[in-house]
């Protein structure tokens, strides 16, 4: 939590959209390089966060602690000067209510302040969201022709329409198609037109219900199940979750939700009670070493061969969670009852007992499913200001459900990969000039990779961070990772597997100059070296690369990026953050050597009329074609477009 | 980089100066020319004292490969360098250079020659730079030139290509400036075009007074290992300046003087590379 919180301070204006809250998302993904999916998920979250502002005046407390970063006791704090007679007309009354000044800053993108205005009729907002993108240099797998090649044209398309009226009610409906991936309107077998549809009715807030949701949810309870998104490790920030419990799904993640109904009540003060049903279908293919069917997850439908997998088998789940709250304790238990439909039925049921606290100095959380035996404890400290420290301990065997959907499982991630580990991270940041901010985190983490049985890794990275009056901002990260990996065995141990270590380490110096309101630079070297105990050689990697951000009239901002890279090869490849066009991410990682550009246009047609823009194009050299199967392409050079048009009205 | 080189006619057995080209070719295979060794082809005797960490050298036209700091001229100037690579007299670098500023732009353009009768690069350039305010007090100079470059190599042919490179400069503060410069961003046409080592360079300035200045650059060329370097420059006398230098990749220490009488300068440069030897660099520098 506090390492959200010192992300979310990084921006001071409300993130209204991907270019927005780049700067909180590229800082947290310093601590995720390893979990890139669960990042796209936290963007998500933020986004949506910002679009659907909580109105401070009158939410209640679940709603509240719903806000991203908000400890218990801002929570707390609001609540007391609210049901004292304070008003929250503005950022200021959260000064007079005895919050600080960068937690005020913090709350700021996702708050409303004052009180809804009166209307005879309820007001209804829309917003209908057209995305377009393309690959313009096109992979083997558009040239030839099915079951071979890809049975869609390359183009990926998106469209989502949402819709609220007043503060209660929300709708939305979400169509995509894939590259690839065909479009055809076969009723019968269900595709309407794009391959995946995903919509939504909701009603908040509604004498005892907090939200009933018909259509297409996620269920996020305690910390292992988060149905349609993963749990993940202490580093992507999850944290656990009681109090709002369903969500509803306008994402085009596919298979990462539930379908049916779902209500969430609060019968009584600090009692909540959800309730939810639930059926999907999923994709299946025959094993035949197996002679089963084995469900598949990826939501691709681009050849012959995906295509004939799509929803071959269905799944149907119905659970509840109870939650008790006294003050900063809480307490629950979450049971879910999955029937899974291939070639056979199999019931699965799940228990999962969970509850936390929330203290000034310290908060934790706990969950046991003993099913899955799965375990799972999180203590976060912050004995003084400024330093923080958090114990994770998390165990999965989930013996006997691998073939459960992955969002129906506890303490699985995304991919359906179990969590069995132990880690312990240490922040602490201190400031020895006015100017200067120095940070210093160490992560170990020991868990099971195959064949090791306690593969173990460890961070430790150090931060100096010198600004000027916020126009000028040296950041200089310096970084060692070490992990066990396996390795050839010698001197006759044959049966055991052995281990070897690898080490990577990178220094990144950034430089970032704001001129004016107008104009951005930012300049970023980095440097990766990777050594394994085998190699004879180091591999390393550079990144170098000018970043611009210019707004040349008030309606329209341009991103600009020029980079040059060089890695060995894979163990020494660089990432870097690009800013990317609502509900896009791009975390690119490159090995070899050559140079990347895109630009991105954002602009602001009219009060209700957004255009975004990108053109990337990236140049190998040395290469005779870049990808490798379907999406292999002749060249050195992969270009890429997208355009996305929103409309607002009402 | 232009390939190795078939003769179509017999003739004599090689003398030295076709080693010579052998070796040029050699290195220029994995290398483009002269950029293999760090520098841009035009580079002045103060930017090569000061190890070429010059992206954020305010305040020179002569010679400094970032054409956003034409537009800080305060009148025309002109120059003329020369250089002798390795102390060889066939590697000789001969060139000129003409920035003209009108208000807050300026326009600038030279022309260079490198090599000896059996190959020789040749490079002329036209750029236009310009002092932007972006909203606010300070001004940001943003420069962009084009690059014309034309190898010749005996019984090979003439290939060329058209090249942009575009540079900005900040002045964050009177005592510190940053700068970063793309050489060679994009090419147009030419059979030699991809051929041409791209690079980007980025680098910072600090002069705490007037007396002294620490300039310090990155630069990747995309086929060449990252390249650090760092130079410093100190005002004896008002009329003499000292300078020294050092780069990385490929391993390279410089140093050198500079003489201002009235609106006429002279720098002097030697520059040590590693492995191949000394290199003098001259440059005269004149303003109206």
């Amino acid at each position: 939590m506090a390492l959200l919180l010192a992300f979310m301070m990084q921006t001071a204006s409300p993130p209204a959209d991907t270019t927005e809250t780049a700067a909180v998302i590229e800082t947290a993904l310093d601590m995720l390089e390893n979990d890139l999916e669960d990042a796209g998920s936290l963007q998500e979250t933020l986004e949506r966060a910002a679009y659907d502002k909580v109105r401070l005046e009158t939410a209640s407390a679940e709603a509240l602690r719903s806000i991203p970063g908000i400890s218990e006791r801002t929570v707390q704090r609001i609540l007391a000067w609210r049901d004292g007679g304070g008003d929250l007309g503005g950022p200021e009354s959260l000064l007079r209510a005895g919050l600080d000044e960068r937690t005020v800053a913090l709350l700021l993108p996702f708050v409303a302040f004052g009180r809804p205005e009166p209307r005879t009729r309820p007001r209804v907002r829309m917003h209908i969201v057209q995305r377009w993108q393309r690959r313009l240099d096109l992979g083997k797998g558009y040239r030839e022709d099915p079951p071979s090649g890809y049975l869609g044209s390359p183009d990926a398309v998106q469209w989502r329409v949402g819709m609220r009226l007043g503060d209660h009610i929300a709708a939305g409906v979400t169509l995509d198609k894939d590259a690839g991936e065909p479009v055809q309107w076969r009723p019968g077998a269900r595709q309407f037109g794009a391959d995946f549809v995903s919509f939504y009715l909701s009603v908040d807030q509604r004498g005892p219900f907090e939200r009933i949701v018909a259509g297409n949810y996620t269920v996020q309870a305690g910390e292992g199940l988060v149905a349609g998104q993963g749990a993940a490790g202490l580093s992507s920030l999850r944290v656990a979750s009681s109090d709002r419990i369903l969500k509803p799904h306008a994402s085009s993640r596919e298979y990462a939700y539930f379908g049916g109904a779902a209500i969430q009540s609060r019968p009584l003060r600090g009692v909540s009670l959800t309730g939810f049903v639930s059926q999907v279908s999923l994709d299946a293919r025959a094993d035949t070493s197996l002679n089963a069917w084995r469900p598949i997850y990826t939501g691709y439908h681009r050849t012959q061969t995906e295509y004939e997998r799509r929803k071959q088998a269905r799944e149907r789940a119905a659970g509840g969670v109870a939650v008790l709250r006294r003050g900063s304790l809480y307490g629950g238990a979450l049971s879910i009852h999955t029937l899974q439909k291939l070639d056979a039925s199999r019931n699965t049921h799940a228990l999962s007992v969970f509850g936390g606290w929330a203290r000034a100095r310290w908060e934790g959380s706990f969950e046991w499913v003993p099913e899955q035996g799965h375990r799972s404890v999180t203590v976060s400290l912050n004995p003084i200001e400024n330093a923080s420290v958090h114990i994770r301990t998390r165990r999965t065997r989930a013996t006997g459900m691998q073939d459960l959907r992955p969002h129906t499982r506890i303490g699985v991630n995304s991919r359906g990969e179990n969590y069995d580990y132990a880690e312990w991270l240490a922040e602490t940041r201190f400031r020895p000039f006015p100017s200067w901010t120095a940070t210093l985190q160490v992560r170990d983490r020991t868990r099971p990779l195959d064949p090791l049985p306690h593969a173990r890794s460890r961070l430790v990275a150090g931060i100096v961070e010198y600004r000027r009056r916020n126009w000028l901002t040296l950041h200089i990260r310096a970084r060692t990772q070490t992990f066990d990996v396996a390795s050839p065995c010698r001197g006759g141990r044959l049966l055991l597997p052995c281990t070897a270590e690898e080490q990577r380490q990178s220094l990144r110096i950034q430089v970032e100059y704001r001129h004016s309101a107008a104009l951005r630079a930012r300049t970023r070297l980095e440097i990766v070296r990777a050594e394994a105990d085998e190699a004879e050689e180091k591999a390393e990697g550079v990144l170098l690369y000018q970043d611009f951000r210019w707004k040349p009239w008030r309606f329209m901002q341009l991103d600009l990026r020029y980079a040059v890279f060089d890695a060995t090869d894979a163990s020494a490849r660089v990432y870097m953050f690009e800013n990317d066009v609502l509900y896009g991410f791009g975390v690119p990682s490159f090995n070899g050597r050559g140079q990347r550009g895109y630009a991105l246009a954002r602009m602001q047609l009219s009060r209700r009329l957004t255009l975004q823009w990108k053109l990337g194009a990236t140049r190998y050299e040395d290469v005779r074609s870049t990808g490798s199967g379907r999406d292999e392409t002749p060249g050195n050079r992969i270009r890429e477009t997208k355009v996305l048009l929103q409309w607002r009205f009402g | 980089m232009p390939p190795a080189a078939s003769p179509r006619r017999a003739g004599p057995p090689p003398g030295p100066r076709r080693l010579l080209l052998a070796f040029l070719l050699a290195l220029f295979a994995t290398h483009a020319p002269p950029c293999a060794l760090g520098q841009p082809v035009l580079y002045g005797a103060r930017s090569t004292a000061l190890g070429g960490a010059t992206a954020a050298l305010p305040d020179d036209a002569a010679g400094q490969g970032n054409p956003a700091t034409w537009a800080q001229a305060n009148a025309p100037a002109a120059s003329l360098h020369g250089a002798q690579w390795y102390g060889l007299p066939e590697l000789k670098l001969v060139g000129a250079q003409l920035v003209a500023p009108a208000g807050q732009s300026a326009i600038g353009g030279s022309v260079s020659a490198f090599g000896f009768d059996l190959y020789r690069h040749i490079t002329a350039t036209g750029g236009y730079a310009r002092r932007i305010g972006f909203g606010s007090h300070r001004n940001v100079y943003a420069g962009a030139r084009a690059e014309w470059n034309q190898a010749y190599i005996a019984d090979y042919g003439q290939p060329g290509a058209l090249s942009l490179t575009a540079g900005v400069l900040f002045p964050v503060t009177p005592f510190v400036s940053l700068g970063a410069v793309a050489y060679r961003l994009t090419s147009f046409a030419g059979p030699l075009r991809a051929d041409l080592s791209r690079r980007l360079a980025a680098g910072a300035l600090w002069s705490p007074s007037a007396a002294l200045t620490l300039v310090v650059d990155a630069a990747k060329a995309i086929r060449s290992p990252l390249s650090a370097s760092a130079g410093i420059e100190i005002r004896m006398v008002d009329a003499l300046v000292a300078r020294g230098g050092f780069a990385s990749g490929p391993r390279r220490t410089s140093g050198g003087v500079g003489l201002r009488v009235a609106s006429m300068r002279a720098d002097f440069a030697v520059q040590k590379h590693d492995a191949l030897g000394w290199t003098p660099y001259l440059s005269l520098h004149y303003s109206w």
